[in-house]
C-alpha cells in the first residue's frame, strides 16, 4: 500500500490559538478514512492543509506535491465537498458542468449528466434556486463524475435531512469506490459511516487521539458486558470507560488480555462511539 | 492556458451585468434620448427674463425667446454643412466623443467595482473553497480576472460605443435631410469612422498597459482585504500620499498614482490623446515602463497571496 498522504508534524494556529499541534499520519491508497472529533478539533483546519486552501507549518505531501507550493496540480487527482454548499450561488447548473469540463482534464461531462438526470434537479437552475440538500446532490454529482484518486469530505452531510444522507453515502459507497480510490470523510455523527470505513481517526484539540484501522479495533479494544457481581474485579483491569446497559454495566478496555476479560462477561467489539467517547474521556480528564 | 477561455466566460457568466447590461442601457439611453430630441417637438433654451413688476408680485412679466428643439438642430446643421473641412470634423467628432462619454466614463467605475470584488466577494460567499478545490492555478485565477477588466469590459464598451455612434449619426442624417443638408459632406464625412475608431479600439488596448499599476494595485487589495476593500483602496494611497509630501515634501507618487488613475481619452485639448503620434509617445514614454513595472509586481504580490488567502 503506498501512501497518498504524509503528515509530519502539522502545526496550525489562528493568533494565540493552537489548531494543529503537529499532527501526523497518513492516508494509504484504497481506504476510507474517518476524521472524528468534535465541533472546533481541527478537522477542517486538517483537511484544509491537505488541499492547499490554508497555510500551515511542517511537512505535508499529498501525492507527493506540498499543497502549500503545488495546489493546483493535487487538484487534478483531488476532490473536494465542503460542509454547506462552497458552489457559487449565482452558477447555473449547466455553467457548472461547462466550468468544470473546461478547467479538469478528467471530468466526464456525460457521467454528470447522466447522475444528474437521477435527481429534481434541472441543468437550468441557478444554484441560489436549490435547497440545501440539492445542492450537496449537485456537488457529489459533479464530483462523482470527474475521475480522481483521492475524495476530500468535510462534513458533507451536515443540516441535511435523513434521506439525504442516506442517500449520499449509497451513492458513495456503490458508484464512486471502487477500491483504488480513497476518501477522507470528516464528521461528527460517527454511527452514520460507521459501516463504510476501513480506517479512522480521533482528533481533539488539534491532536489526534487514536489512528487505527478499523480490523485492528478488534485486536486492540474490546467491550466486555459484566454483571455488577463482577464490576469491581473488572475495575483492576484498568477499563477506560464504563456504561450501563439494562442490568449490566459495558466496560470498555484497551490491549488486554482477551482470555483473561473472557471470564468477566461477553466480549464484543466496541462501537465507534462509545470508542469515541471514551478516549475523548481520557483525554480531558 | 487551454483554461483561459472558460476562465473569462466564468467572469462574464457572474459580471453579465456590468459588463453587457449596463452599457447596453447606457448605449440605449443616449440613443433613445436622442430620437426624442429629434422627434418630439419641445421649446428649450433661451434665456427666459422676469420681470418683477413691483414687490407685492403683481405685473409679473416673463418672456423667453425659447424655441422647438427640432429648429435649433436643423440651424446647427445647416450651419455646419457651411462651415469649412476643419471645423465640420472637429465638430462631428466632439459629437461622437460626447455621446460615447457616458459609457466611456462609467467603463472606469465598472472596471473598479468588478476589480475590487473580484479576489474579496468569492472570499465572502466562502466560494473560493469551490473555485480553489478546481485544478487553476492562482497565477491563471488572477490573469483571468486582470484579463476580464482590461480586456472583455472594454471590448463590449467599444461594440456599444460603435452601435451609439452609428445610431446617432443615423438620426442626423434623417434630420439631415429634413435640413436639406448633405449628409455625406456634413456628417459622414467629417466622421473619419476609418480613423477615428481604430484610433479609440488603440487608445481603450493602450489604457489596459498605462493602468496596469492602478489595476494591480486593486486586486491586492481585493486579495488581502479581510472587510471593506474599499476602505483600504482609498486609504493605502491617501497615507502614502501624505507621507511622502509631509516627511519628503514630494508628490511623486501623487503624480504617479493620479496620472495613472485618470483615464486616456481623445480630443483637441493638450490633455488629451490627439493621434497616433501622442500613443506612440505614451507607449515608449518613461511613466509607462515604469507603471507596467510597479503594475507587474503587483500581480506578482497578487498571485502570491491568493495562493495564502482562504474564507473570511
Amino acid at each position: 500500500m503506498t501512501a497518498i498522504v504524509e503528515a509530519n508534524g502539522v502545526r496550525k494556529s489562528f493568533g494565540d490559538f493552537e489548531a494543529l499541534r503537529g499532527i501526523d499520519f497518513a492516508i494509504e491508497s484504497g481506504s476510507i478514512v474517518g476524521l472524528i472529533g468534535p465541533n472546533g478539533a481541527g478537522k477542517t483546519t486538517t483537511l484544509k492543509s491537505m488541499l492547499g486552501l490554508c497555510a500551515f507549518e511542517g511537512q505535508l505531501h499529498v501525492q507527493g506535491r506540498d499543497p502549500r507550493r503545488e495546489r493546483h496540480q493535487i487538484m487534478e487527482s483531488v476532490c473536494f465537498i465542503a460542509d454547506v454548499g462552497i458552489l457559487p450561488r449565482w452558477l447555473r447548473v449547466d455553467q457548472a458542468m461547462d466550468y468544470i469540463e473546461g478547467v479538469h482534464p478528467n471530468f466526464s461531462r456525460s457521467r454528470a449528466e447522466e447522475l444528474l438526470a437521477t435527481t429534481s434537479i434541472s441543468a437550468t437552475q441557478r444554484i441560489q434556486s436549490l435547497s440545501k440538500g440539492m445542492v450537496t446532490q449537485l456537488h457529489l454529482a459533479l464530483v462523482m463524475a470527474i475521475d480522481v484518486n483521492l475524495l476530500v469530505l468535510d462534513e458533507p452531510t451536515l443540516g441535511l435531512d435523513i434521506l439525504y444522507r442516506k442517500e449520499f453515502y449509497n451513492r458513495l459507497l456503490n458508484d464512486y469506490y471502487d477500491g483504488d480510490k480513497s476518501i477522507i470523510i470528516s464528521t461528527h455523527q460517527v454511527e452514520e459511516i460507521e459501516a463504510l470505513l476501513t480506517h479512522l481517526i480521533f482528533i481533539d484539540r488539534g491532536e489526534i487521539i487514536l489512528d487505527i484501522a478499523m480490523d485492528d479495533i478488534a485486536n486492540r479494544f474490546s467491550e466486555v458486558l459484566i454483571h455488577p457481581d463482577k464490576v469491581e474485579q473488572a475495575r483492576q483491569l484498568n477499563p477506560i470507560y464504563e456504561r450501563d446497559l439494562l442490568g449490566r454495566k459495558g466496560l470498555l478496555f484497551e490491549d488486554q488480555d482477551p482470555d483473561q476479560l473472557a471470564k468477566l462477561g461477553e466480549i464484543h467489539v466496541p462501537g465507534i462511539a462509545d470508542l469515541f467517547v471514551a478516549k475523548m474521556r481520557g483525554v480531558r480528564s | 492556458m487551454y483554461q483561459l477561455p472558460i476562465l473569462l466566460k466564468r467572469e462574464f457568466w457572474e459580471h453579465k451585468g456590468i459588463f453587457l447590461y449596463f452599457p447596453l442601457t447606457i448605449s440605449a439611453l443616449v440613443i433613445t434620448l436622442s430620437l426624442l430630441a429629434a422627434l418630439v417637438n419641445v421649446n428649450v433654451g433661451g434665456d427666459v427674463t422676469i420681470d418683477a413688476g413691483d414687490l407685492r408680485g403683481r405685473d409679473i412679466e416673463w418672456q423667453s425667446d425659447s424655441r422647438p428643439l427640432q429648429d435649433i438642430y436643423l440651424d446647427q446643421l445647416q450651419q455646419l454643412s457651411r462651415q469649412d473641412a476643419r471645423e465640420r470634423e472637429e465638430f462631428v467628432v466632439k459629437l461622437l466623443t460626447s455621446v460615447s462619454a457616458p459609457i466611456r466614463g462609467t467603463l472606469w467605475f465598472v472596471i473598479f467595482y468588478y476589480l475590487l470584488g473580484s479576489l474579496y466577494e468569492d472570499r465572502k460567499d466562502r466560494s473560493v473553497l469551490f473555485w480553489k478545490s478546481m485544478p487553476v492555478s492562482d497565477a491563471m485565477t488572477v490573469l483571468s480576472k486582470l484579463l476580464a477588466a482590461a480586456i472583455v469590459a472594454p471590448a463590449i464598451a467599444f461594440l456599444f460605443i460603435l452601435v451609439t455612434q452609428i445610431s446617432i449619426l443615423v438620426i442626423a442624417s434623417v434630420m439631415s435631410i429634413n435640413a436639406d443638408v448633405s449628409v455625406w459632406s456634413t456628417l459622414w464625412g467629417p466622421a473619419q469612422l476609418y480613423s477615428y475608431w481604430p484610433l479609440l479600439l488603440a487608445v481603450l488596448a493602450l489604457q489596459a498597459f498605462w493602468s496596469l499599476p492602478i489595476y494591480g494595485f486593486v486586486m491586492l487589495v481585493s486579495c488581502c482585504a479581510r472587510s471593506v476593500p474599499l476602505i483600504w483602496l482609498l486609504a493605502v494611497p491617501a497615507v502614502i500620499g501624505l507621507v511622502e509630501a509631509m516627511l519628503m515634501s514630494g508628490d511623486r507618487f501623487a503624480d504617479f498614482f493620479l496620472g495613472h488613475l485618470v483615464p486616456l481619452s481623445i480630443g483637441s485639448d493638450p490633455e488629451n490623446l490627439r493621434g497616433w503620434s501622442d500613443l506612440v509617445d505614451i507607449s515608449f514614454s518613461v511613466n509607462m515602463g515604469l507603471g507596467l513595472l510597479v503594475g507587474v509586481a503587483l500581480l506578482f504580490a497578487t498571485i502570491r497571496l491568493r495562493g495564502r488567502s482562504d474564507e473570511i
